[in-house]
């Protein structure tokens, strides 16, 4: 065990190119035939990675996505239930309900606990795997909760706000005076096509300075 | 052609007349393309400005002041923040965006050339902006619809950033269209603040200067050495082609009121894959304050699924699945106007091959 200790340590002493020749060249060795070296490898670089990139390193976004999501999918609990209430009820005792309208409320409210215990955590904990995993259990509720919204059709009334330019969609939870409460999502190809917005459709008076400024501000690099 | 002008609309607009001949004066160019820009306005009181005139002085303060600032822009629960700084001299202007919120990021304007660095990515995105050097065009006697789709109306005076300004409200005449509040620094004109607002008056987003000082030095070669050194970064320049929605094979069968086709671009995604985003097509309306970009592309039916409509403070989106004869395309509108009015682009667009 301690041995395995000492051999993991020059992994990280070979990360930091700190190894003399000969012991550069037995880590190598071992680094090469053993798949305990080469995950130890791999691991450090993630965390170097994580720890050189402010944008990883910062976790504060997560608490407050979770923060909304788990406010928002209270809302939406009760909206599904009361709407699976409904159809349980109907006549000829075949359930209507569109395929995606039947599954999404039990996902989410399943993988909702996970998501905010999880990343909860992980934004107040130096242990990182909370934090990936915080990660991906976010990103699997939004992609299940953005599908919910996608189903409903023309009618819904989602909303954008500032999002990760990740490629990934997310949530966020910006209410707007005079609509009901809706779950919100981005779309990377949405991002670049309200960049190109900004960049070629703002021909308004108000441009020069304010609107220029105003994008300029508010712009999301997402390109 | 100033003569008649300064005769047709009186005293009154004498502020108006200035600012307008110190623009061109400023810019031979703009001298030979356009027409008394007052000529465009509404019937206006004693001692009040029309809506072409408020907007001359707006827009001739950017030209004539050098300043510092802190600007804020807050739409809903989102909030942004960046450092600014601009200079004018002779024809030229420059400015500096540092943001302070979000992923750190510059950008740097000198006229209509724009390039944003994003030091994450170490990439900086270099471009030509047209739409900023619309402004006299959009307030021509016979294209502009400014003063029919829009009333100006003096609101009294506050304070932003400790500075004294004229409150004006750009009231629109129909449900088509957003309203705007406006903060306009007493002395110079300058667009302190500006709040757009929905059809029942709510504030939807708002863009003021936390901070600002005028007239002070800015040095336009140390922005220009700023602006052009791209050592380390990749410079990326979306590349788009003009064209025409005829040509394109598409038509506005009724056209939105007040709204008129302002450009037509194709362009490539960037970091997209070519092959997929190539071919999108952006046809650009305008009524002179509000503008709505619609874009159309061939239907990918993996990717294109969620049909809806969305809102970041202002700007409203729409997306919608259209078929022809042809097959299906992917209709994208967005514009800072009522989602409704999206919805008039959406039903009046149709092929016309």
């Amino acid at each position: 065990m301690h041995d395995d200790d000492g051999r993991l340590e020059r992994i990280s002493a070979l990360a930091d190119g700190q190894l003399d020749p000969d012991q550069f060249e037995q880590t190598i060795a071992w680094a090469a035939t053993s798949q305990e070296a080469c995950g130890t490898w791999h691991a450090y670089h993630v965390m170097g990675d994580v720890l050189r990139s402010t944008d990883l390193a910062d976790c504060s976004r997560d608490r407050d996505f979770v923060l909304r999501l788990r406010e928002r999918l209270t809302q939406l609990d009760a909206t599904t239930m009361a709407v699976e209430a409904i159809a349980a009820r109907s006549v000829d005792g075949v359930d209507a309900r569109p395929e995606p309208a039947r599954r999404v409320p039990m996902v989410a409210a399943v993988v909702a606990p996970v998501v905010a215990d999880t990343a909860l955590r992980g934004a107040n904990d130096a242990v990182l795997r909370w934090k990936w995993l915080a990660a991906a259990a976010s990103l699997m509720a939004v992609t299940v909760l953005g599908w919910h919204v996608g189903s409903v059709g023309t009618d819904t009334s989602a909303r954008l706000a500032s999002a990760p330019s990740t490629g990934a969609p997310a949530t966020v939870g910006a209410a707007v005076p005079g609509t009901e409460p809706s779950v919100m999502l981005r779309d990377p190809r949405l991002d670049e096509l309200l960049a190109a917005h900004r960049q070629f459709g703002s021909a308004s008076a108000l441009q020069m300075p304010a609107g220029f400024l105003r994008n300029a501000t508010f712009e999301q690099p997402g390109r | 052609m100033f003569d008649l002008f300064c005769v047709r609309v009186g005293a009154a607009l004498r502020l108006a007349a200035f600012v307008s001949l110190t623009l061109l004066s400023l810019n031979p160019a703009l001298a030979q393309v356009s027409p008394p820009v007052a000529a465009a306005s509404t019937v206006v009181g004693p001692g009040e400005l029309g809506i072409s005139e408020w907007l001359t002085r707006m827009h001739g303060a950017s030209r004539q002041r050098t300043y510092i600032g802190t600007f804020v822009v807050s739409a809903g629960a989102n909030m942004s923040s960046a450092k600014i700084w601009h200079v004018c001299t002779g024809d030229l202007q420059m400015e500096r965006v540092e943001s302070l919120s979000g992923q750190p990021r510059s950008t740097f304007r000198r006229n209509d050339q724009v390039i944003t660095f994003l030091p994450g990515s170490r990439t900086a995105v270099s471009e030509r902006r047209e739409s900023l050097g619309l402004f006299p065009d959009l307030l021509r006697a016979t294209d502009s619809s400014i003063g029919q789709h829009y009333s100006a109306h003096q609101r009294g005076v506050d304070r932003v950033a400790g500075l004294e300004a004229d409150v004006v409200q750009l009231q629109p005449k129909d449900k088509l269209r957003f309203g705007y509040r406006i903060w306009s620094e007493k002395s110079s004109g300058l667009v302190m603040k500006l709040q757009t607002l929905d059809v029942d008056g709510r504030v939807l987003e708002q863009a003021a200067f936390s901070e600002l000082q005028m007239d002070v030095p800015v040095s336009v070669a140390k922005l220009t050495q700023m602006m052009e050194n791209t050592d380390g970064y990749r410079v990326d320049k979306p590349e788009v082609t003009k064209t025409t929605a005829a040509a394109e094979g598409w038509a506005i069968r009724n056209p939105v009121a007040g709204f008129k086709p302002m450009s037509c671009h194709k362009r490539p995604s960037a970091g997209a894959d070519p092959v997929k985003a190539d071919g999108a097509m952006q046809w650009v309306f305008s009524d002179g304050l509000a503008s709505v970009s619609v874009f159309v592309e061939a239907c990918d039916r993996r990717r294109h699924t969620a049909e809806g409509s969305m809102a970041l403070g202002a700007t409203q989106t729409l997306t919608r699945r259209i078929g022809d004869k042809n097959g299906d395309w992917w209709l994208t509108v967005i514009g800072e106007v009522p989602s409704s009015t999206l919805a008039a682009f959406a039903q009046g667009l149709e092929r016309t091959r």
